[in-house]
């Protein structure tokens, strides 16, 4: 018993693994540390992955509520923040999805509906142009380049952990990276 | 397949583009958007498990209904076959009372060629039927009809066996 608690102290840190335990032993309020913990990494992830504050917000909403819904079935066998990438990238992956869908069906436009519900978020008009600046050099790159220039980059994750998350070789995902990088010195910054 | 030490290379290249891109991401968003979340959340769990109520309430109602509208058939052939025996039992009541005063004015009347018989109203469709089919006649013949000694012979046989 022991040896396998020290196994998954490794793998689930001492913080994730007191909440998990928490929340299944029936304390509704872990799920709210558990919320306050990662909502800001949750929200990041989904903002670069889908440029809108729109979509992100019902990423993250969707992806909170998986969370409470599947704790009981996390198995240890990844890091708990490699559990909740996986979740968030993969619902930002369908919300994408779904926004090219409606862009086909749809005669307004979309993306500026989007871009002024943004307004009220970010704390000055810099921050919200720094922000569509970012989008429009991430638009640039197509998903699956994107995918690994964004964990890479501002989430810091090794190859090892974006192949867990995405399911994809380390081998593949260094060749995305490396186009991504490619990409966005032609592209450059105004 | 890239090669580790050109994906270095390359990195190191693009480190200062990558530094501008890093300072567009120090961005800060309003702290009342992430002290809603926890109370958001939780109001659209308790609808979506109301949204679950409303939809499995109204998959048992429909599977209710379907059901219902599956076994009408069933139903309606069940009601006819009761109506049905309903109406055998009362034509056999109506019959055997009608066979009893045929019987009886045949044999008072035995002799004589001109026999008529007064059927209450509600009798007459069911008995004529019977006497139709048992001597092969049209229903008609026995009700303002005159019958053969013959005849009055057959129906009696008929009516013995």
């Amino acid at each position: 018993m022991s040896k396998i608690l020290d196994k998954v102290q490794f793998m689930v840190n001492d913080k994730d693994f007191d909440l998990i335990n928490r929340f299944r032993s029936g304390d509704e309020s872990a799920f709210n540390d558990i919320v306050r913990e990662y909502q800001k990494i949750i929200y990041w992830h989904a903002l670069r992955m889908t440029g809108n504050h729109m979509d992100a917000d019902e990423v993250t909403q969707q992806v909170l509520i998986v969370i409470y819904q599947k704790i009981s079935s996390f198995n240890f066998k990844s890091s708990f923040a490699t559990w909740i990438y996986s979740i968030v990238h993969t619902r930002s992956l369908n919300q994408i999805r779904k926004n090219k869908l409606k862009k086909i069906f749809s005669f307004d436009d979309i993306n500026e509906d989007k871009l002024l519900s943004s307004n009220n978020i970010f704390e000055s008009f810099e921050d919200k142009e720094k922000i569509e600046k970012l989008n429009k050099v991430l638009e640039t790159l197509p998903i699956k380049q994107k995918e690994v220039f964004i964990m890479r980059i501002f989430d810091q994750l090794t190859y090892e952990e974006i192949s867990k998350i995405t399911g994809k070789s380390v081998g593949g995902l260094k060749a995305n990276y490396f186009h991504a990088l490619k990409k966005i010195m032609e592209a450059g910054i105004d | 397949m890239i090669n580790d030490n050109e994906l270095n290379k390359t990195e190191l290249e693009a480190a200062p583009i990558l530094d501008k891109i890093k300072s567009l991401n120090e961005v800060k968003i309003k702290d009342a958007y992430f002290n809603n979340m926890i109370p958001l959340v939780h109001i659209r769990m308790s609808k979506k498990k109301s949204r679950l109520k409303i939809f499995s309430a109204a998959a048992y109602a429909l599977s209710f209904i379907v059901t219902i509208f599956a076994m009408l058939p069933l139903l309606s052939s069940l009601d006819n076959k009761e109506q049905n025996s309903i109406a055998e039992s009362m034509n056999e009541t109506v019959l055997s009372s009608g066979l009893n005063i045929v019987d009886e004015a045949i044999y008072v009347n035995r002799s004589d060629k001109n026999i008529e018989i007064d059927f209450p109203d509600d009798w007459e469709d069911a008995i004529k039927e019977y006497y139709a089919n048992e001597i092969n006649q049209s229903p008609s013949y026995f009700v303002y009809q005159d019958l053969s000694s013959e005849e009055i012979e057959a129906v009696y046989k008929r009516l013995e066996k």
